[in-house]
């Protein structure tokens, strides 16, 4: 049987808040950026707006309910939605927004690029690069790629924006994205 | 022309375009998983009603507390409608309120007001 103490205090090794595994929805994330709200008022000592962390964690799920919308006829697509998590816990001086997801191969060079790119900006460079793609960028949120809500993770959190791969096969790989707020 | 209202709900704002007493509000939170399905009918309703208010005053009030990207992106194409309606003679006074205790929301009002050349507020309460 599942242990799920273990679980637990392994979560609470990372100093983790909150944490949904699973298939995304829109009502989950409404509903988990209430939680933050209560709980990053409830933080003691730590000055912290909430509204940066709710930002950078509702960038980071939609980018993942959009990519598995955008590979609904994956092959693998039950795969890459189940393989969602997403993780808000306590820094140092702050706080993280960690989230995870499977992604198709062949995207992963052109995700590292934008990440890599983003955080060898200053911020008005960063300014400068949202609005131009704010400008330029489709009205379906599924068919874009993840280029305006990277753009505002780099602005609303403390760079640079940490990334980890792991390949599991020739066609996926696991991807997470770690932001300090 | 008929007044648009949308009740607020927990990811989308209210929108109250009154046509009669030419007074606009949107307040609240923006970030529905699909903005652009939810702002289509107030850029229409806009674009037909700012089209008719050449040589008129037309109050508009905003209050956005939170908006993701492609929320911001809808705002945007609002604000487009706004400076062009602007140029063609709709006498537009926008008020952006902002929460005085919440520099988020004054960044996202002082952004927006940079490229834009019609009356724009920002109201601090």
């Amino acid at each position: 049987m599942l242990h799920l103490q273990t679980l637990k205090k392994s979560l609470e090794e990372y100093r983790v808040l909150i944490c949904f595994s699973g298939q995304f929805s829109q009502g989950i994330v409404e509903q988990l950026c209430d939680s933050i709200k209560g709980q990053i008022t409830e933080v003691e000592g730590i000055k912290q707006n909430p509204m940066k962390v709710i930002s950078v964690f509702v960038e980071q799920a939609q980018n993942i309910i959009n990519y598995n919308l955008k590979n609904l006829n994956h092959k693998n697509s039950e795969q890459l939605l189940e393989s969602s998590i997403v993780t808000i816990g306590k820094s140092a001086d702050g706080f993280f927004v960690t989230s995870g997801n499977i992604i198709d191969n062949k995207d992963l060079d052109d995700l590292i690029h934008k990440i890599d790119f983003l955080n060898s900006l200053m911020p008005d460079e960063l300014k400068q690069q949202y609005k131009e793609i704010i400008r330029r960028e489709g009205h379906v949120d599924h068919e874009r790629g993840a280029g305006l809500g990277l753009i505002q993770m780099a602005r609303k959190a403390k760079l640079p924006l940490e990334y980890k791969n792991y390949r599991i096969n020739d066609e996926l790989t696991y991807f997470q994205i770690n932001a300090n707020c | 022309m008929e007044s648009l209202y949308i009740k607020e709900s927990k990811s989308t704002p209210l929108v109250d375009f009154n046509a009669i007493n030419d007074k606009l509000i949107i307040k609240g939170q923006s970030y529905p998983e699909d903005s652009f399905a939810f702002f289509k009918p107030l850029l229409e309703w806009l674009k037909e009603y700012l089209f008719g208010k050449v040589g008129q005053e037309v109050g508009i009030e905003i209050t956005i507390t939170y908006t993701n990207t492609s929320s911001s992106k809808c705002i945007m194409m609002i604000l487009d409608l706004i400076e062009s309606a602007y140029e063609k003679g709709v006498i537009t006074r926008l008020k952006w309120i902002c929460n005085e205790h919440n520099e988020y929301e004054l960044e996202c009002a002082e952004e927006f007001k940079e490229d834009y050349t019609f009356p724009f507020e920002i109201v601090l309460v």
